[in-house]
């Protein structure tokens, strides 16, 4: 009796903890977070406004590249149309950081690469300006690379729905999870054909197959599919499982990423959302769920046409459609964009920096599901002139000097506000792997110089006061002592700084940093925003310090900004899912250099392109873009530099070899070259630096020395160059240190007295 | 035609599985009950003054200067004067000016986020426009980052050139700030900085 019970009661309990292990893995999945939701990053948005330089095509670029789709006229958001000399475009809502930006639509007029006027059309008033949404440039996905949109129940058109419960389900809305009768069916029409024809699953049952199994066709799976899809049934409501059902299900590939839901793949093969979607178009997407691949209306439209025909015979007998829209959609073209690899990481270099930027903030899954908006400051227009340039500045390159594995990096921001615009990790952009930009840490040569000769600003030098560019031994600690040359073994006797610095000259710096002291010159660069632990060696001097391009350009920035550090920033804020603010990367400043020192230093790195070691810049950018920069090369012409900025943008680019071989190429040979191509193409503004109050000018003649309020008569050879007021030259002797001068004595004293009388 | 076609299922036929199979579990599923895992977002500004702060190279002007004795330490921080409106200076045009007023909008209506996006949306357009730092300056102020209001006024001044009125505005913050700090010599200073724009 007792075993009876038993044998009896085994195998109860065993199914009944079997369904319930099912119960529990069903409600583990479907509560709370349902899918992986992949962070999305976003280029900054595009702000058009009146006088904005911006031509047709190069607005048409953009467009494109933020899936905008031309159309014969824009009526639908997320369209354009494009006539002589006018552009008609009609904007998608968007969910900005600062909040929500409606459709509309905008007529928008140019004249000679110019935008000159906006207009809406609802009211044909003038506005002020526009933003575009942004651009989708990536999302960090788990590792199965799933991408989908997620849509609520009210947000599926009622077409959809029906068509697909036409197509796939009937009786959806009265069976319980599984139609015996369907699987009846289907069981006879497959046996009849010998093959499978004909699929009887329910919604929720497919629904369970692509949720919670694996995809083998066993006995054990169709059993728990069938258990599975009646728990689900039971504990959710239809709509939740139509809902679910409309997100999940797979519709095509898109190289590496896995397009899932009816949303996503509305925008991937039509550029347009669900909602304004034709009946033609919907019956195409319904119609690709047998097969995504096997219907992919772009690799094989014939097939996926005559599937569209097949489901809009299907929706015109279940009076989804009537005859009239029947007749229209069945000889509607398939009106499938062309793919734009929009979304899927087209700027690899960048997104790097990106995620390496969140990961000190977030864990990998929560990039990875939580379906966070990261808004960036990438401009997509400079980051494709970027890695143009830089491609095929490197195979001119190869091809003029003979030299082969060339490689590059560049950086480039705003000169304001630190904003990182565009980072190219290797000359071949979408090759993603060692990113140079952010890891290539190399010898920066003359680079180093402004932080002397800022260093040198600050105790009391001038731009004209004189320093010997003549031969010297700097003793070393037990080692024999340095004797650095110049570039080109020439030597000088006296020379003003300014042109010392223009003319990089290696001799009179070294003789300037060991009067300032190494030490100096060392904080100097830590205060110009490079971190890092430096040796105070002589050579340090020259450059002997190893930085990343992301670092020069960190460095640099505090030049430009006006002697302001900003740290610079890869991303402005991150929203949540559902448009919450998490984060916000803000502006911040600090003063680390007074306004004064830094707009002699730039002056003087304006001259350093007028007439100095830059001037070969003059074939790409006229002189009156007043552009300040310096070139920099590595010993053996291993490392090729160039570092500057205009009124708008600042560029940092290194050329060398991965395997640090000598390149045969100085600063301005290599990277100046790929730096003035670059920003020719950028519509560059000119550097007018602001000029402190304390500012005078004089003339100088380098020759001599003299200085003079006014120009000198018959003298062709003369500079204006400005003095903070008070501390004109004249009352400065030449830095005359030697190796019998140890640094700190001789006119360091004299020194010492001049900068206690000016402070 | 190959999509299926299937007449209406009869319910009864499962209902009575779906039920036994629901009776049989509730005592299990109830001890199983999910434990949601809440995750809400935090937010977190990042805070401006991350950098390290070494004293600003230029702040206050080094030499020693008179100080007229009724500006001598004020110790109440109301006592500064009111920092008159921006919308005197005559602001920006185009864009720039429309987000400059919406910034000075939601900063009055005590949205700083707000504010400071639409400041930076405006220095994105202009970013050498004294006024919009001087701004940002004044949001910093609120959000109660004094360092920060300081350091942006100077940038401020930095782009201001023969801006007078913006100069003006910028060390009367900036002697605002001092004061919240308790730096009441700097606050004298940037006082007099002030005066001296006349």
């Amino acid at each position: 009796m007792k075993w009876g019970v038993f044998a009896f009661l085994l195998p109860l309990v065993s199914l009944i903890l079997y369904v319930g292990y099912l119960d529990h893995v069903i409600r583990k999945n479907f509560e709370g977070k349902r899918w992986s939701l992949p962070a999305v990053v976003y280029a900054r948005p595009l702000e058009l406004y009146p006088g904005l330089t911006l031509s047709i095509p190069e607005l048409e670029e953009e467009l494109q590249l933020a899936a905008y789709r031309r159309d014969r006229q824009a009526v639908d958001p997320g369209g354009y149309d494009r006539q002589e000399g006018v552009v008609h475009l009609v904007t998608r809502e968007f969910h900005f950081p600062d909040g929500l930006e409606q459709s509309a639509k905008y007529t928008l007029s140019f004249a000679d690469n110019t935008l000159v006027d906006i207009s809406r059309n609802d009211n044909g008033k003038a506005v002020d300006g526009v933003r575009l949404d942004p651009a989708r440039i990536g999302s960090f996905h788990p590792k199965q690379h799933e991408d989908r949109i997620i849509l609520s129940r009210a947000e599926l058109p009622e077409l959809l729905v029906r068509t697909l419960l036409a197509v796939e389900d009937q009786n959806f809305y009265s069976h319980s999870g599984v139609d015996p009768r369907a699987i009846l069916r289907a069981l006879l029409a497959n046996t009849r054909a010998g093959e499978t024809v004909q699929g009887g699953s329910t919604l929720t049952q497919q629904l369970v197959k692509n949720f919670f199994l694996s995809n083998q066709r066993t006995i054990r799976r169709k059993f728990n599919e069938a258990i599975m899809a009646l728990l689900l049934e039971a504990r959710y409501g239809k709509d939740e499982i139509l809902t679910a059902y409309a997100n999940e299900i797979f519709l095509g590939q898109d190289g590496g990423r896995a397009v899932h839901g009816f949303r996503l793949a509305s925008l991937f093969y039509f550029r347009r959302e669900l909602k304004d979607l034709s009946p033609a178009q919907i019956a195409t997407l319904v119609g690709m769920i047998r097969g995504p691949s096997h219907y992919n209306p772009r690799k094989n439209p014939k097939r996926c046409l005559e599937r569209r025909q097949v489901v809009l015979k299907v929706m015109r007998a279940h009076k989804v459609i009537d005859e009239r829209t029947y007749i229209a959609a069945k000889a509607a073209p398939l009106g499938t964009q062309t793919v734009t690899g929009n979304g899927f990481n087209r700027f690899p270099a960048f997104l790097d920096l990106v995620r390496r930027q969140l990961n000190q903030d977030y864990r990998e899954e929560d990039l990875t599901s939580d379906g966070m908006k990261i808004f960036t400051t990438l401009d997509p227009r400079v980051q494709k002139v970027v890695d143009r340039q830089l491609e095929e500045t490197i195979a001119e390159l190869e091809r003029t000097t003979g030299k082969q594995g060339l490689n590059g990096a560049v950086v480039v921001t705003r000169r304001e506000g630190g904003e990182i615009l565009a980072v190219a990790g290797g000359r071949i952009s979408l090759q993603s792997g060692f990113n140079r930009a952010l890891d290539a840490r190399r010898p920066i040569g003359s680079l180093i110089k402004p932080a002397v000769y800022l260093t040198a600003l600050t105790k009391g030098y001038t731009l004209a006061t004189p320093v010997e560019d003549t031969p010297l031994a700097v003793p070393t600690a037990g080692g024999k002592p340095w004797s650095p040359a110049n570039f080109d073994r020439s030597t000088h006797d006296r020379v003003p700084m300014y042109l010392a610095l223009a003319n990089s000259l290696n001799l009179a710096t070294v003789r300037i940093g060991m009067d300032v002291g190494v030490k100096r010159v060392v904080q100097t660069l830590k205060d110009l925003g490079v971190s890092g632990d430096f040796p105070a060696y002589p050579s340090f001097l020259l450059g002997a310090v190893s930085l990343t391009p992301l670092e020069v350009a960190q460095m640099y920035q505090t030049l430009a900004s006006g002697g302001f550090y900003l740290p610079q920033r890869a991303i402005s804020s991150v929203l949540t899912a559902d448009n919450s603010l998490v984060k916000r990367f803000g502006i911040s400043v600090e003063q680390r250099f007074t306004p004064e020192q830094v707009y002699l230093l730039n002056t003087a790195l304006q001259h350093v392109v007028r007439t100095g070691t830059g001037k070969a810049l003059s074939r790409h950018l006229a002189a009156s873009f007043k552009v300040a920069g310096k070139t920099g090369t590595s010993d053996d012409l291993r490392d090729s530099w160039f570092a500057g900025f205009t009124g708008d943008q600042l560029a940092v680019v290194w050329i060398g070899k991965d395997d640090n071989n000598p390149i045969g190429l100085s600063g301005a040979g290599g990277a100046l070259v790929v730096w003035g191509e670059i920003i020719q193409a950028l519509h560059p503004q000119p550097l007018d630096l602001v000029e402190p109050e304390d500012i005078q000018w004089q003339w100088l003649r380098p020759d001599t020395f003299e200085i003079s309020p006014s120009p000198f008569f018959f003298t062709s050879d003369q500079v204006k160059l400005p003095f903070v007021a008070g501390t004109l030259p004249g009352k400065i002797n030449s830095a005359a240190y030697g190796p019998e001068d140890p640094p700190g004595r001789g006119i360091g004293k004299v020194m010492d007295k001049i900068i206690d009388w000016f402070q | 035609m190959s999509v299926l076609r299937i007449n209406r299922g009869r319910k009864g036929s499962c209902r009575w599985l779906r039920l036994a199979v629901l009776l049989a579990l509730i005592p299990f599923l109830a001890s199983c009950a999910p434990k949601k895992k809440v995750n809400l977002p935090v937010y977190r500004e990042e805070p401006p003054g991350q950098v390290q702060t070494a004293p600003p190279a230029s702040t206050p002007p080094s030499q020693p200067q008179m100080q007229p004795p009724e500006r001598q330490p004020a110790t109440v921080p109301e006592a500064a004067p009111e920092l008159p409106s921006p919308a005197r200076i005559s602001p920006p045009p185009g864009q720039v000016g429309t987000l400059l007023a919406r910034a000075t909008k939601a900063m009055q209506t005590g949205q700083l986020d707000k504010a400071e996006m639409h400041l930076e949306r405006a220095l994105r357009l202009s970013p050498r426009e004294a006024q919009l730092w001087h701004t940002m300056a004044r949001v910093r102020f609120e959000q109660g980052n004094y360092a920060q209001a300081v350091q942006l006024c100077l940038k401020s001044n930095s782009l201001a050139g023969k801006n007078g009125a913006v100069v003006r505005r910028n060390w009367l913050l900036m002697e605002k700030a001092y004061l919240k700090t308790g730096e009441e010599k700097k606050a004298a200073q940037a006082r007099q900085k002030a005066a001296g724009q006349f």
